[in-house]
């Protein structure tokens, strides 16, 4: 699977890439979501790792751009914040699920297989 | 207390003279303006002592805009008095009977201090918002970076080829990022909650120290830094001039492009001493300059700023000084704090 991961903090963004290299993903990593919609335009992502806080952007917004669409990645929204509160909102705003740092190999591992989840759902369609 | 600032406006005749015969007796150095506007008074440029804004009772509708004003540090400018009958959630209300000098003293007096400690508790609180919001982020996110990092490093194969190194690699960058993070947060708070005595201090030698640490940088961004040939005595902390002077340099040199031209200035204004770190760079967005010196209690409302200036805006302000930013004639960017001369 293709993932692409937005996130403004480059050794979480590496370090993650890593990990989900060690899980057998492509993956791409950008800092804004300028470089993220650019990168949609001409790679096939299968699903997006999206940090809320991107410096002076905000991650939500960005998914809001994205759910505007036809047709875009399954995003799954990283946080520092509470997982209540991040869980719903992204629930609410069309995100697959969300991820709180810090987490741990297997928490990333149930997301990817979320993401492969859905991607064999929609492909069935 | 400093010499205060009175601002009336509005008063009826018998009001104005009860103001004018008090501060005659009890206040003789301070300062009356007689206003006929709020936007008036709100034009006025801020005294550097304490302001009062006094009003009749029949400006209700003033008295509820006059407690919404706020100062150039976004905490509320004044406290609000009211001369008349009836009563005001917003403001103290001294009924005609009591227009005395000697009890309106008391309430001026009575709220300047309320007002002072108004706004050091609402600043207090912004502190902590701000510090609970880098904590929430800033600190939060490399430390997660070190745990997930660790969890990445339980399970890696023996033979990782460079994983490991660069895994490590990111534990290193996330420690020092949280320790410089936690060192810059605590010295405000100290530097904030600790009474201090400002000494004299030889500006040149503490710009000198600032200048050796980071000539690393200055070597390595290949900049010219060029200083006055004499330097004045200033009355400060020699420690919180340093970290002025650090973060304003350390920006010019990140800032002011390769092989940047810096010019340290220093000129003697009308309140004191203006120092100014000018360099050749493309200089701040116009919309982004607003933001620039953002008091370090009210970061917590921006979303990512950056701490440096925030330290340089508090630092200033706690010797007494000021700070700011212009684009120069030249095209380059000024960055500039002004301080109290030396005491004699």
């Amino acid at each position: 699977m293709n993932i692409l991961i937005v996130d403004d903090h480059p050794n979480l963004a590496r370090i993650t890439a890593l990990a989900l290299r060690g899980m057998g993903c492509l993956t791409f990593t950008v800092r804004s979501t300028a470089a993220a919609d650019r990168l949609l335009g001409t790679e096939a992502i299968d699903g997006i790792f999206l940090d809320v806080n991107l410096g002076a952007e905000s991650g939500w917004d960005f998914l809001s751009t994205l759910a505007a669409r036809v047709a875009w990645p399954p995003v799954i929204m990283f946080t520092a914040g509470s997982r209540e509160e991040v869980a719903a909102e992204a629930l609410r705003r069309g995100a697959l699920g969300c991820l709180v740092k810090p987490f741990n190999l297997e928490e990333l591992r149930q997301q990817i297989d979320r993401i492969a989840q859905h991607r064999r759902e929609h492909s069935r369609c | 207390m400093a010499n205060p600032r009175f601002f009336l406006m509005q008063l009826s005749a018998p009001a104005r003279a009860a103001v004018n015969a008090t501060v005659l007796e009890a206040f003789p150095e301070a300062e009356v303006v007689e206003v006929g506007t709020m936007e008036e008074a709100e034009r006025t440029a801020a005294a550097a002592g304490p302001e009062l804004l006094v009003l009749d009772a029949s400006a209700s509708a003033q008295v509820i805009e006059g407690t919404r004003i706020a100062g150039r540090d976004g905490l509320p400018r004044w406290p609000v008095i009211v001369l008349g009958r009836g009563a005001s959630d917003l403001a103290e209300t001294v009924p005609p009977d009591d227009w005395n000098p000697r009890h309106l003293a008391y309430v001026f007096r009575a709220a300047l201090q309320q007002h002072e400690l108004l706004c050091e508790n609402l600043r207090l609180r912004g502190d902590m918002k701000t510090v609970a919001r880098r904590f929430s982020h800033d600190v939060y996110t490399p430390i997660g970076c070190i745990l997930t990092s660790a969890s990445v490093l339980k399970v890696l194969p023996s033979d990782p080829g460079q994983s490991r190194e660069v895994i490590v690699q990111g534990i290193a960058e996330s420690a020092t990022e949280i320790f410089q993070l936690v060192e810059r947060l605590s010295f405000v708070l100290r530097a904030s909650a600790d009474s201090f005595a400002p000494s004299e201090v030889e500006m040149g030698e503490v710009f000198a120290a600032v200048r050796n640490q980071l000539e690393a940088d200055i070597l390595k961004v290949g900049a010219t830094v060029s200083t006055p040939s004499s330097w004045p005595k200033v009355s400060g902390v020699p420690q919180w001039l340093k970290v002025i002077w650090w973060n304003l340099l350390g920006n010019a040199l990140k800032h002011g492009g390769p092989a940047g031209q810096i010019r340290i200035a220093w000129s003697a204004e009308d309140d004191g001493q203006r120092f100014s770190v000018i360099d050749s760079g493309a200089g701040v967005k116009p919309e982004m300059q607003a933001e620039l010196f953002r008091p370090f209690d009210q970061l917590h409302r921006q979303q990512r700023p950056g701490l440096g200036l925030a330290i340089v805006h508090r630092l200033t302000a706690l010797q007494g000084g000021r700070c700011g930013y212009y684009r120069t004639l030249e095209g380059g960017t000024c960055f500039h704090f002004t301080l109290p001369p030396a005491r004699s």
